[in-house]
């Protein structure tokens, strides 16, 4: 029926391994850097064989900032009264190779889901770390399609 | 250096290939790498023709006062109180001293100075330029701040 | 920060003239040129009818269209007396026009001070073109200032011929971009606040830092002052603190109407006090060794300031639109009465980040009208995190997150713990595409109680708990690129990803550990989630660019379409002859063509009764000519568990010509067939100044604001 098993497709600049260094955090969720990284890691480690080495080994570096992280009201029941909120993560990544030149580079990444507003504030927080592990998840994907999806 | 109106008095040397005089016009023509020296001042030029007043001679030591006055033509060069002036032609009249060189690429030097116009008039007498352009081309100076300009 | 400045003339670069004719006389060492002089140095170009050079006396003068163009300040005028060496000098009938902001100045005398530095007295400045301004500042002396600011004494603001606004000392920003929201007032009128009157006004105290004031006088409320300072050392070390405040003649004691008149009666809170104050800063310092300091201020005196000041001039949505834009950090919604204050600490390695978080959550409420306050405070929270990594360079691979937090309450427990909780992983690849990551964690968490509730069972001091979790995650895809020709796209490729996930954690009974956050009580799981993604993605060739040649890779590719379906199958409750083990099912639809339209949609579906328990869409279309439309509709269905919620919230903006804008906004919950919110503005642009009146009405309060922009000057957070 046409469709094959996918498989690992070529990476930008035909490189082989990749490291991937802890991005840097511009907002203000302490340690979303080791979420998001880690989300990066995940999708590599468990798409592609051996990909992942350490940076002095590498043929290529991923790197980048988490440039922005936001909640808003997203439905509220009545004026004072929100009862989910919209969370929108930002980010820029660079894919350079040895001797610093660019493979890849994307610095409007975004990526949103929407969270349950709580009755306590512990509760909300709860949903919302969840929510930011969703949106780290979603955004890996995107990277890692975009990285191999010469087709 | 001495001002230039001193130095008009000196006697005039000319060499060149050829001369042709012809006393009824009163004229006396050099032709053929023509330099004509006048204490500091040096004049060369493809062509120089002299004009004499009803008394002058057509030796080759030409005195100045029946000089009425000298014509260059043809890659004119003059070197006058250091500064180095260059056009197609140039007439020197005595009575008034002025030296008016025209041709459109007419231009003087002096150190990293330079003024180009269509018609140069050099008033020997006080040390004064003028440089006209004509409709076209304007007058161009290059001129540095630090050095105390033409003089 | 203020430009550098390049002295352009004072260097020794050569002059170059060109002019119909030039007189140059040796003894005098002058130069005269006349007839369209044009004399050019580095970027300064000097243009008129007749300049006069003089090398002894290092002057120019020039006369007749006098033109002198710098870096992007433009100085005209009849005559112009200029200093070669210093640049320094005065024009007659002057004008100077700033490109930088568009600012036109005049004056009765306009000395220039400096290469990029003018003292113009009875000055007029405006950024309108032609003869009559529709707006302009007048100040008795003004001075240009190297850093781009105006600083004017006596100053008044014009509207036409009429004057708005006298201020006996007055700086605004001439020619640097950094300052906004000055000068243009704000006016106001609902039922809530009567008759509001906001003024900015601004003052640079140095090139590094400024500071804005604001009188904001509501006719029914009082008058409320505010403040706001910023520093910028530089990019990395910067800081904005801002505070205002007032005493409210009003306030939401629950007699009679005060919460419909003064309150908000949705959030069952009374608002007693008078005293109302908002103070919120953030502050990066960069630190040695490579960490980097973040400081996040949030205090507000009730739960309703936030809402009754939400727009206009260092409104809520101004200042955490400015925070996000400098900062990236973002504050605690409006609606959220508990407001978390920290203090981070952060450095990162290659594969590692540690976090140093003092986090106190102010709830308002609490702190304002109880006595008791239980809520957890972080004092602090110390993380290492680890991502994941090659361990000795075999393919196994190890994580890890560990955390030391000390949690403190005002009234309740309080205690330390700490928590160490590595991971590995061993990924493996099976037929080329078969993906299996087998992984295992091994968390254990040590209390020790520094104070007990009064009420607490029993009193240990010291818990401890271990649990271990497992891991299975398989993946594959598959993919098919079809032939297509649409829209210049070539190829469509289709991929198809499923993933099944067994996730276990033993059953623990952790009844007698501390219960401080939710991390402390970890449920037993069984569970296998298997998902479906679709993902559609459209491949152009990359046109070549004007001048033919192809830059960058040659195809460009654009998805536009993931559908996602996923299921949870409870095992436990299979065990248990739970009736449901199947969760319900959740669909995630996204379409984004392009940067002009983006629609995201989810459902929850459940196998059991075919019904869903939510569905949700987004809709935001944006044209390039401006036009924009968002729609959000919200559905989630009553249970046990969650509380029913249906709403719509819609928001257009319409260009309706280079000079008009209309908006409108449409909140309304579908439920209680209540409205929330509904508004409209409309905008006029003209050259140099805008108009925006917003009409906006809520249950208990209807207003009408006008907010005028002087261009050039910046409005804040436009």
């Amino acid at each position: 029926c046409g469709y094959q098993l996918a498989g690992e497709g070529p990476l930008p600049g035909g490189v082989n391994t990749i490291a991937v260094t802890m991005l840097a955090n511009r907002t203000g969720e302490s340690g979303v850097e080791a979420v998001m990284t880690n989300a990066l890691i995940d999708e590599l480690t468990r798409r592609r064989q051996g990909v992942l080495v350490d940076a002095q080994r590498a043929d290529a570096v991923l790197s980048g900032t988490i440039t922005g992280l936001s909640a808003d009201t997203l439905s509220r029941s009545a004026t004072l009264t929100a009862r989910e909120r919209r969370l929108v993560v930002t980010a820029s990544l660079t894919l350079k190779d040895r001797n610093g030149n660019v493979l890849w580079q994307e610095g409007q990444l975004r990526a949103e889901t929407s969270y349950p507003v709580a009755g306590t504030k512990a509760g909300t927080e709860t949903n919302r770390r969840l929510a930011i592990g969703k949106v780290a998840q979603r955004l890996a994907e995107y990277v890692y399609e975009r990285l191999t999806d010469t087709f | 250096e001495a001002p230039a109106s001193e130095a008009t008095d000196e006697p005039i040397e000319i060499t060149a290939d050829r001369l042709i005089s012809d006393s009824t016009a009163r004229t006396a023509e050099f032709v053929g790498n023509v330099r004509a020296v006048q204490g500091q001042t040096v004049i060369d030029a493809d062509r120089l023709k002299i004009h004499y007043r009803e008394s002058g001679g057509g030796q080759e030591g030409v005195d100045t006062e029946s000089v009425e006055s000298i014509e260059a033509t043809g890659r004119v060069r003059i070197t006058i109180d250091n500064r180095v002036a260059v056009s197609d032609k140039a007439v020197y009249t005595t009575i008034d001293k002025k030296l008016v060189l025209t041709g459109p690429e007419s231009r003087i030097t002096s150190g990293k100075d330079t003024i180009s116009g269509s018609r140069i008039t050099f008033f020997r007498e006080t040390g004064q330029l003028e440089i006209v352009g004509d409709d076209g081309n304007q007058v161009k100076a290059t001129i540095h701040s630090e050095e105390s300009g033409l003089n | 920060a203020a430009q550098t400045v390049l002295d352009p003339m004072a260097d020794d670069g050569p002059w170059e003239i060109s002019a119909d004719r030039i007189f140059h006389d040796q003894q005098a060492d002058t130069y005269l040129a006349e007839g369209n002089v044009t004399i050019v140095r580095n970027q300064s170009t000097l243009t008129a009818d007749r300049v006069h050079l003089d090398q002894k006396s290092r002057l120019a003068f020039a006369e007749g269209h006098v033109r002198l163009l710098q870096d992007r300040d433009e100085l005209t005028g009849s005559r112009l007396q200029l200093h070669l060496d210093d640049e320094t000098g005065t024009v007659t009938d002057g004008r100077i026009f700033l490109a930088a902001n568009h600012f036109y100045i005049t004056g009765r005398e306009i000395r220039k001070t400096g290469p990029a530095t003018y003292h113009i007295t009875d000055a007029t400045a405006t950024t309108c073109d032609g003869p009559d301004p529709d707006w302009s500042l007048t100040g008795k002396e003004l001075r240009v200032t190297i850093e781009g600011y105006g600083r004017a004494k006596h100053a008044a603001l014009w509207a036409r011929k009429m004057p708005l606004i006298y201020t006996p000392y007055m700086v605004f920003p001439v020619k640097t971009r950094r300052q906004t929201g000055l000068l243009t007032p704000e006016a106001e009128y609902s039922d809530r606040l009567g008759l509001r009157y906001l003024q900015p006004l601004f003052w640079a105290i140095s090139d590094s830092t400024d500071a804005t004031l604001f009188v904001d006088h509501m006719s029914q409320r009082g008058t409320r002052l505010g403040g706001e300072f910023r520093y910028m050392a530089s990019e990395k070390a910067k800081g904005t603190l801002m505070l205002d405040g007032f005493t409210d003649r009003r306030s939401d004691t629950g007699e009679h109407d005060t919460t419909d008149r003064w309150g908000y009666g949705d959030d069952r809170f009374l608002r007693p006090n008078h005293d109302r104050y908002w103070l919120r800063g953030k502050v990066d310092q960069p630190l040695p060794w490579e960490m980097m300091a973040r400081l996040d201020l949030d205090v507000v005196s009730d739960q309703d300031y936030l809402k009754t000041f939400d727009s206009g001039h260092a409104g809520f949505e101004q200042t955490r639109d400015y925070f996000r834009d400098t900062f990236g950090r973002d504050l605690d919604d409006y609606n959220d009465p508990v407001r978390v204050n920290q203090l981070n600490i952060n450095r990162i390695w290659t594969g590692y980040t540690f976090n140093t978080d003092v986090r106190w959550y102010d709830d308002v409420v609490r702190r304002r009208q109880a006595d008791t306050n239980p809520t957890l405070q972080q004092l602090p929270q110390v993380t290492l995190d680890g991502t994941k990594q090659r361990l000795l360079g075999s393919s196994l691979y190890y994580d890890l997150l560990s955390s030391y937090t000390y949690f403190y309450r005002e009234t309740g427990t309080r205690g330390h713990r700490a928590d160490l909780y590595p991971r590995a992983y061993y990924p493996m690849r099976f037929f080329k595409a078969i993906f299996v990551e087998p992984s295992a964690g091994f968390r254990q968490t040590a209390w020790h109680i520094d104070r007990f509730a009064d009420n607490a069972p029993d009193d240990r001091t010291d818990h401890y708990r271990a649990l271990y979790d497992l891991k299975l995650d398989m993946s594959t895809g598959f993919d098919r690129v079809f032939k297509i020709d649409v829209a210049g796209h070539d190829r469509l490729k289709h991929s198809i990803r499923p993933r099944v996930v067994y996730e276990y954690i033993p059953e623990q009974d952790q009844e007698d550990l501390p219960r401080f956050d939710d991390w402390d009580r970890i449920e037993r799981l069984n569970r296998i989630t298997y998902s479906l993604t679709n993902t559609l993605i459209a491949r152009a060739p990359r046109l070549p660019g004007a001048d033919g040649q192809v830059r960058g890779p040659e195809h460009i590719y654009t998805p536009f379409t993931r559908l996602k379906l996923e299921q949870h199958f409870d095992i436990n409750r299979h065990n248990e002859d739970h009736p449901q083990p199947f969760s319900n099912v959740l669909a995630e639809l996204e379409i984004t063509p392009g940067r002009y339209g983006r629609i995201l949609a989810d459902g929850l579906w459940s196998p059991y009764d075919g019904q869903f328990y939510a569905y949700n869409a987004g809709v935001l279309l944006r044209s390039p000519g401006g036009h924009g439309l968002r729609v959000d509709y919200r559905f989630t269905r009553e249970t046990e568990t969650t509380r029913s919620l249906q709403t719509i919230d819609a928001t257009a903006v319409w260009e309706v010509s280079q000079r008009w804008q209309l908006r409108g906004k449409y909140e309304h919950n579908l439920d209680t067939s209540e409205r929330i919110e509904n508004g409209v503005g409309i905008s006029y642009r003209a050259q140099c100044w805008q108009i925006d009146l917003d009409l906006k009405d809520e249950p208990g309060s209807t207003s009408v604001a006008v907010m005028v922009h002087l261009v050039g000057l910046g409005a804040f957070g436009q």
